[in-house]
């Protein structure tokens, strides 16, 4: 199902690495890369340690570059988007909201470069984590915000009932698109406006049987006498040792590098 | 509508989430055209309130990063907050706005909820995730021209798939 970064099992550190303290590795880390992007050497850090990160994990690099090559469309929107539509001082042609400049380029390359850079090291949390251990992470680390009412278990359950509808619902839209096929009702055809208006009826059916699973499974609940979260008293459990405190500090001082590379290089990135 | 009943519909809005875009992103730029995660944040605001929509608005984006990968984790935030607020005021509008007729009170609120996420967005995009690099131009190309056929869409496919859950007493509710 995952388009890029789907699980892979495996034994390397990273895998073995409690979810809570691996949530909070990858924010710090990705924290370091956005500190670290718009300067050539900040880029050089983030793409070393992306590398370290990817050998550490054990996740080949092939899948995710194959994926930047299946979104090259959505890249290039992006690239000619901030080329197009950057506001500059010296552009090169200029014609109502469209600005074609040397700065628009330059920065629509810097957010193509930061958009593959996180995508890639967010790959590396998807392939060591499974989405329920991740959501479970998330759980554990946002648990602090119950204390300011904030119903966050609430919130984790709702997130777990929809992460074991996405299979249900994604083999339900297959069906819809099968049998749709086969009584000649989806015409499909070459051109994108084609292909798009053929998707929209299978919404409706999708949609309707999509809130009679929800409707089926509240009957079900309430006959169960389920009243919801409230009340219910959750363990928070986080496995600290050895290898997690070594993975924290090493996140940390890739942040620090890159707060102090951005201040060798005093770099006003915009 | 009950507590559990909004709860599972949510967890159902926030799979669509992550199933729809899967059929859509087929299409070569098919995400940004038709923005079919709207679709789901925007109909789970108007069914059920707006603490359920902020939360399958900011929970729908996460979940399709996390199983599919799109969209990208330099997009998630300024989406979760774009979503975010689509949910959030068409909850709200939901219950603030009172006409006769319920497909008034849904066309109202969407498209209410559909400027209130795309302002929030772009401020957001101004004042946090590209500051001093986003300007007017850039927020009118990318969430009002390049996705004109997701807002026709929406604008056309939710009020239907409303009045048809309705009618068919899945809400639990009679909305309006």
């Amino acid at each position: 199902m995952n388009l890029l970064g789907a699980y892979t099992p495996g034994s390397s550190s990273i895998h073995k690495l409690d979810n809570a303290v691996r949530i909070t590795d990858f924010a710090i880390l990705f924290a370091a890369f956005v500190v670290a992007s718009g300067f050539v050497w900040g880029y050089i850090l983030s793409l070393s340690v992306l590398l370290f990160v990817f050998r550490m994990a054990g996740v080949p690099i092939k899948p995710v570059a194959a994926m930047f090559w299946r979104f090259r469309v959505f890249l290039l929107t992006v690239f000619l988007m901030n080329a197009f539509f950057q506001p500059s001082e010296r552009p090169y042609f200029s014609f109502w909201i469209v600005t074609f400049s040397l700065d628009g380029v330059l920065f629509g390359l810097r957010m193509i470069m930061s958009i593959m850079l996180l995508t890639a090291l967010s790959s590396v949390l998807t392939a060591t984590a499974t989405p329920v251990e991740i959501t479970d992470g998330l759980r554990t680390v946002l648990h602090p915000l119950s204390f300011l009412k904030i119903p966050v278990d609430e919130a984790s359950s709702i997130i777990s009932i929809a992460i074991s509808f996405i299979p249900v619902l994604a083999s339900e839209g297959e069906s819809i698109i099968l049998s749709a096929r086969a009584r000649g009702a989806l015409p499909g055809g070459r051109k994108i406006k084609d292909r798009a208006l053929s998707l929209i009826p299978l919404a409706l059916p999708l949609f309707l049987s999509a809130f009679r699973r929800a409707d089926e499974l509240a009957s079900a609940m309430e006959a169960r006498g389920y009243t919801g979260e409230k009340g219910r008293k959750r363990k928070i459990r986080i496995a600290f040792g050895r290898r997690e405190s070594l993975s924290l500090v090493f996140s940390l001082l890739i942040l620090l590098g890159a707060i102090a590379l951005k201040g060798v290089f005093n770099v006003h990135t915009s | 509508m009950s507590i559990l009943r909004k709860s599972l519909t949510t967890a159902v809005c926030i799979a669509l989430c992550v199933v729809l875009p899967m059929a859509f992103h087929a299409i070569p730029n098919g995400g940004v055209l038709f923005s079919p995660m709207h679709l789901p944040v925007l109909l789970c605001g108007i069914l059920t309130s707006w603490p359920f929509g902020l939360l399958c608005g900011i929970a729908g984006p996460l979940l399709s990063s996390l199983f599919t990968g799109m969209p990208g984790a330099p997009m998630l935030p300024q989406m979760m907050v774009e979503l975010g607020c689509y949910g959030f005021m068409a909850g709200l509008m939901m219950a603030v706005v009172k006409t006769k007729k319920v497909t008034a009170n849904v066309l109202i609120s969407l498209l209410i909820a559909m400027l209130f996420g795309r302002i929030a967005a772009g401020c957001a995009r101004a004042f946090i995730f590209a500051r001093g690099s986003y300007s007017l131009p850039m927020w009118i190309s990318s969430y009002f021209i390049s996705c004109f056929p997701a807002i026709v869409m929406q604008l056309v496919l939710i009020p239907i798939i409303a009045a048809a859950l309705n009618k068919a007493g899945f809400t639990g509710r009679k909305m309006g």
